[in-house]
């Protein structure tokens, strides 16, 4: 047996906060300082302004989860893999976990909870439930989402585009062909 | 009649809308937040534990290892069944897997407790893992069957000298990789004590399972636990039994005096609950010239932990499937140095695979259509108990004959690589899908109030296969009611106990009960209508008043009638429960799955065009939703046909594919439509309704199907999964 | 850790030159998986996403140049017609999501092995522009590569800009995966047809500790590519092509594939891309005709 030094030890974490104060003044947006504080920022999302404070660290899937309490949007990987993340930023799609809260403040952000109007839903979640385009539901929002924004980018002309373009939800259910069913039918029902 | 319509699924609204609370989704006041730090190396000891910079890092409230781990009631014997594992983490400085737990941080930020974890420093004394199957088939020996009975050896007649005469005889050697589950919503524990009463809200399969252990490992009674589970984001068996980490957040919850919340990362889920094992499978088969089988003889290695001797995969399809005399099984097991293996969708799909392989290989050897050759060695009895005849349970036929129809399977098929469409070789094949039909006791309350509308509840889960939608179609045929009067609640063992959601078993096992309560809820109300004087069904013979559409009524005078809910307006609320013992017949559930694929030869992509499956499920209880199961099983086993497998460092013992990029489900693009059939008949002797699994049942067949059709399209037989490009060059 | 927000283009290199330990994040696809994981854990952050110029992009007759921070989706829509292999490629990242915000910017920072854009910059001559409060340089693609996952850049240095030629001809990518979509390439080849020069780029990735050049098969190209009067390209030619791209690749064993089979599936895939690229081309020049 022979001791090694474990591969987990990271060192490069020590931050000098001596250099940053130095940096702020140059910024017309000023530096946030992550000195295990949080600073505020706003979020808009689904309509609705929300005052949040947050480390500069918080992805805006954290932020949404955990500070906000829009459990709807999922975290499956935290790496960008799965796609259950996916909300809106602007009307385009993105991966929640793979973008700071702070990098998206004045940006309309869309998540599974703006899509209906009351009681309501939205032709894509009728679709959904229509065509059984889920079973378990983790992967779901993040297909709605990614569903919402397919549509509305003008992806849906073939089944075979729609496999492509919705490709980057992964359903470990399964449900592929009736997600293709849904979105194929919402796309007829949604005037772009 | 609801049962077996296409209803929508009653929580579709709460899941499409993000209303649906999943365990990691329960908003805590004071919540805490734990993050696992894992062990680096695959054995040795820890020499060394630095947590001082950890604990002093912003926002930390604790920080744990092995030396102030938390100390339990209980230790989980050898054979651990539920546990899914006897070794507990954070108890001594040994080190048997790459991924074990070595220490736990709590912080009020997930971010916190992230970065303070990065912070623990750790030295090890590092000794070479063993790792590969291969490499310790010598060492390879028979477990013992434990409580959960696992059949490892079996025999009748003579297989090998039947097999030593037989005109035709095929070997084949078959190897099955390392998977995971992967089910999209990770595994999360969030604990929350309130005096000495503890609330889970868990990703379990089964809320019985980890609400008992969790209480034997804390050393509190069962009543004190009570474990949440309303939905489920898929398990698929890695959420099946109790795995340390459920019972080691409990415990640091319990001594931090505040809640805290565990969500396995993606990576962690890859050593914290299971994987399918591995396995090396030699099997041959003798037959007459004329395909008919005379012998089976299979043997299996596959890996296992150090502290636990257990091989999930059972074979038993090689012994129960075909006619055969003559049959010999024999499995055995290596300890490695990698977590222990648990059950994955359908741990019976992996010896399946080599048994539906090599009776493609006997098709070829013998000419005979591979469709003729599985109707010719049909079995109408129990080939382990041929005085056993299978009754009205087996509708194998009917699955051949719905299958080779909608994919119009050749009665001649052309020669292997012969076939090309688009620069691409065309194959087609065949394999038969074949699961045992288990049931668990299980318990359904129902009041319903005075507004007609029934409550139904069952601590049971819905981990996506439908439960919700199934029971309330049950009940509401049960009572006579629109679907739309019942309301099923399920998920806490606040309410009755019931069934776990492993082995394709919900269904059947909480259907059963849910129909005897609905109806054993009617009765109670005949009986309060017919003798109640200002009911107009008053002084009929109650077996002469049914129900239907919410209206009770005089079956020879149905002008003589009054609904439900003025009978409960006079009477008050009522009552039922009932419990169904769950004491099966002998039952199995088959299907029939055609496949056709195209090959590039040049790069050895495999894409599958087209994909039928017909099973004998029993009763449909919702064609909508047992469809949508079949097809997800059937994608299933085509991602152990051609993308998954856990690769792992030969010489580190670390999983090199603990990721999404690294460990390929299918995704979109990658799969064809599914056309699905059912033969819908019930068989009496798997439930009281007739119903059997559908999931895993399933996910057995595809992977076989597709390997065969590989075969037909490229003349190269790949014993080796998952089918990967390289092995096709 | 601290988060930088400069406005514009000057102010970011004034932070970097300050900070030059800042990790530049704008599309946030291969710095956020790092951060996820607290795998890095960088003194500070860069955000590039306010500073519009990088965002940007221009042309004139002959020359395209894109800002670092401008997505893949921009990318493919915007510019697909002037730079059709860069749009190929492109088209093959990650996920739609993913191109919604992913740039080649963060590829080439990133200079992973297996980065899809990398063989077409290589095939169709692309520059870097990289600038610091010192100053700007353009760096050659063949260049800008050094290791795995190790770049021409200096610490306090950014990448403002990608500069091609418009294409003059056709261009290809094709690339391995296991999966048909969200698939880091096994390997990945790019080729560019460059008919005013009479000559062809072409590039490999995926398949060597940096992606590169194949200057062997190119030069094979250079002596039987008949520009003037394109003959059908016998399949010796093609074949001839395969193995000396497959010549130039120096791959490894990993979990997405052995070295064995790259070498062989990038053989195959020169062989097609060339047959495709070059029909194309004779396609173009029957037309014009």
């Amino acid at each position: 047996m022979t001791p090694q030094r474990s591969a987990y030890t990271r060192r490069t974490v020590l931050k000098s906060t001596a250099a940053a104060t130095a940096v702020t003044h140059l910024t017309s947006a000023p530096a946030i300082a992550d000195d295990g504080g949080t600073s505020e920022i706003t979020l808009s999302v689904n309509g609705q302004r929300h005052r949040v404070a947050v480390e500069p660290r918080v992805t805006l899937l954290d932020a949404l989860r955990e500070r906000l309490g829009l459990t709807g949007t999922k975290k499956g990987c935290d790496r960008g893999e799965c796609g259950a993340c996916t909300v809106l930023v602007d009307g385009e799609r993105i991966k929640s976990c793979l973008t700071l809260a702070v990098m998206r403040q004045g940006a309309e952000i869309t998540t599974v909870e703006g899509l209906a109007r009351g009681e309501e839903l939205h032709p894509v979640q009728e679709a959904f439930i229509r065509r059984d385009a889920f079973q378990c539901g983790a992967c779901t929002p993040g297909q709605i989402m990614s569903a919402v924004a397919c549509i509305n980018e003008g992806h849906t002309g073939s089944e075979a585009e729609i496999r492509e373009w919705m490709s980057g939800n992964l359903c470990r259910c399964a449900a592929y062909q009736n997600i293709v069913a849904a979105v194929a039918d919402a796309a007829k029902e949604t005037p772009r | 009649m609801i049962i077996g319509k296409p209803l929508d699924r009653v929580d579709g609204p709460a899941k499409v809308t993000g209303a649906a609370k999943y365990a990691a989704d329960q908003h805590i006041p004071g919540l805490t937040h734990a993050v696992l730090v894992t062990s680096a190396i695959a054995r040795g000891k820890i020499i060394r534990i630095d947590t001082g910079q950890a604990a002093r890092s912003p926002g930390v409230l604790s920080v744990i290892t092995h030396h102030n781990g938390p100390r339990f009631a209980y230790q989980p014997p050898k054979h651990p069944w539920i546990y899914g594992q006897t070794h507990v983490p954070l108890q001594n400085d040994v080190i048997y897997h790459s991924g074990q737990i070595v220490a736990v941080v709590i912080a009020d930020t997930l971010e916190r407790a992230r970065y303070a974890a990065t912070l623990i420093q750790i030295d090890y004394a590092v000794e070479t893992p063993e790792i590969s199957v291969e490499a310790n088939l010598d060492k390879a020996f028979i477990p013992e069957r434990g409580p959960f009975n696992l059949r490892y050896e079996y025999r009748r007649g003579d297989a090998h000298g039947a097999l030593a005469t037989a005109p035709v005889r095929v070997s084949g050697r078959y190897r099955t990789s390392m998977q995971h589950h992967n089910p999209m919503e990770p595994t999360a524990t969030t604990a929350v004590w309130d005096g000495d009463h503890l609330t889970l809200y868990e990703t379990t399969q089964a809320l019985a399972f980890t609400r008992q252990k969790t209480a034997e490992m804390l050393g509190v009674d069962q009543k004190q636990v009570r474990v949440v589970s309303p939905y489920l984001g898929g398990g698929f068996g890695a959420k099946g039994y109790v795995w340390p980490h459920t019972f080691i957040t409990a415990a640091i919850a319990r001594s931090l005096g505040r809640p805290v919340k565990l969500v396995l990362t993606r990576a962690q889920s890859y050593t914290m609950h299971g994987h399918r094992a591995e396995t090396v499978q030699e099997l041959s088969v003798g037959a007459t010239r004329d395909g008919t089988i005379t012998a089976f003889v299979h043997s299996a290695v596959s890996q296992t932990s150090m502290l636990n001797e257990v091989s999930w995969e059972e074979m038993d399809a090689t012994t129960q499937l075909y006619a055969c005399p003559n049959a010999e099984l024999t499995r055995r097991v290596v300890r490695l140095n990698l977590g222990t293996p648990t059950p994955m969708r359908a741990p019976l799909s992996v010896g399946g695979y080599a048994l539906e392989s090599i009776m493609d290989e006997l098709s070829h050897a013998t000419g005979v259509n591979p469709l003729e050759l599985r109707l010719r060695n049909y079995s109408t009895h129990n080939p382990e108990n041929p005085s056993q005849p299978w009754g009205t349970g087996k509708f194998l036929r009917d699955c051949y004959e719905l299958g080779a129809k909608l994919f119009d399977w050749p009665h001649r098929l052309p020669r292997p690589r012969s076939t090309r469409r688009d620069g691409g070789w065309i194959g087609v094949g065949m394999a038969t899908a074949f699961h045992p039909t288990y049931v668990s006791a299980a318990t359904v309350s129902i009041r319903m109030d005075a507004d007609g509308k029934a409550l139904v509840r069952s601590a049971t889960q819905d981990i996506g296969t439908g439960t919700y939608t199934i029971v309330t179609q049950t009940v509401a045929d049960a009572l006579g009611v629109p679907a739309k009067s019942v309301r099923f609640e399920l998920g806490d063992t606040n309410f009755a106990p019931s069934a776990p959601s492993i082995g394709s078993r919900t269904a059947a096992s909480v259907g059963t009960a849910a129909h005897h309560a609905g109806s054993a809820l009617k009765d109670k109300v005949i009986a309060i209508a017919v003798a109640d004087h200002r009911s107009p069904l008053y002084g009929i013979p109650a077996a002469q008043v049914t129900a239907a559409d919410g209206q009770l009524f005089h079956r020879l005078d149905p002008r003589r009638r009054e609904t439900y809910a003025d009978v409960l307006r006079r009477h008050g609320p009522v009552d039922s429960e009932a419990v169904w013992p769950a004491a099966p017949g002998i039952s199995r559930s088959y299907g029939a799955v055609f496949a056709e694929v195209t090959v590039d030869d040049a790069t050895g992509e495999v894409r599958v065009t087209r994909l039928v499956g017909a099973f004998d499920i029993g009763r449909v209880l919702n064609a909508k939703t047992a469809r949508s199961q079949a097809i997800g099983g059937m994608i299933w086993g085509l991602g152990t046909a051609l993308t998954e497998h856990t690769i792992v460092d030969e010489h580190l013992g670390r999983i090199l594919t603990a990721n999404l990029s690294g460990y390929l489900v299918p995704v979109e693009a990658d799969v064809p439509d599914v056309d699905i059939a059912f033969v819908d008949k019930a068989d009496p002797a798997a439930s009281d309704i007739g119903a059997k699994g559908v999931g895993e049942l399933a996910s057995n067949g595809a992977t076989a199907a597709i390997a065969n059709a590989v075969c037909h399209a490229t003349g190269r037989r790949v014993r080796d999964l998952p089918i990967t490009p390289d092995k096709l060059l | 850790m601290e988060f930088l927000r400069p406005v514009s283009l000057g102010e970011a290199l004034e932070m970097k030159a300050a900070r030059p330990e800042a990790v530049p994040i704008a599309g946030g696809t291969d710095v956020m998986v790092e951060l996820n994981f607290d795998h890095r854990r960088p003194a500070a952050l860069l955000d590039l996403t306010r500073v519009a110029e990088l965002a940007e992009w221009s042309r004139d007759d002959s020359v395209v140049t894109f800002g670092a921070a401008l997505p893949y989706t921009r990318l493919i829509n915007e510019l697909g017609t002037d730079l059709p292999g860069l749009a190929i490629a492109s088209r093959t990242v990650g996920s739609p999501q993913i191109r919604n915000r992913g740039t080649v910017g963060g590829n080439l920072g990133a200079a992973s092995p297996a980065g899809d854009t990398h063989p077409v910059l290589l095939a169709s001559d692309a520059v870097v522009e990289v600038a610091s409060a010192r100053g700007t340089r353009s760096i050659p693609a063949s260049e800008f590569y050094l290791g795995v996952k190790r770049n021409a850049l200096e610490p306090d240095e950014l990448i403002t800009s990608i500069r091609l030629p418009k294409a003059t001809g056709p261009q290809q990518f094709a690339k391995v995966g296991t999966r048909n979509a969200m698939v880091i390439a096994v390997c990945s080849f790019a080729i560019s047809l460059h008919p005013n020069e009479s000559r062809a780029g072409a590039a490999i990735g995926s398949a060597a500790p940096t992606p590169r050049r194949v200057r062997q098969a190119e030069d094979f190209l250079t002596e039987v590519l008949d520009w003037e009067s394109p003959q059908a390209l016998p399949d010796s030619a093609k074949r001839r092509f395969g193995e000396l791209v497959a010549s130039a690749a120096e791959p490894i064993d990993d979990v997405r594939g052995s070295a064995a089979y790259r070498k062989h599936a990038l053989a195959v895939l020169a062989r097609r891309a060339l047959g495709w690229a070059w029909d194309a081309y004779r396609e173009g020049e029957r037309s014009c005709a």
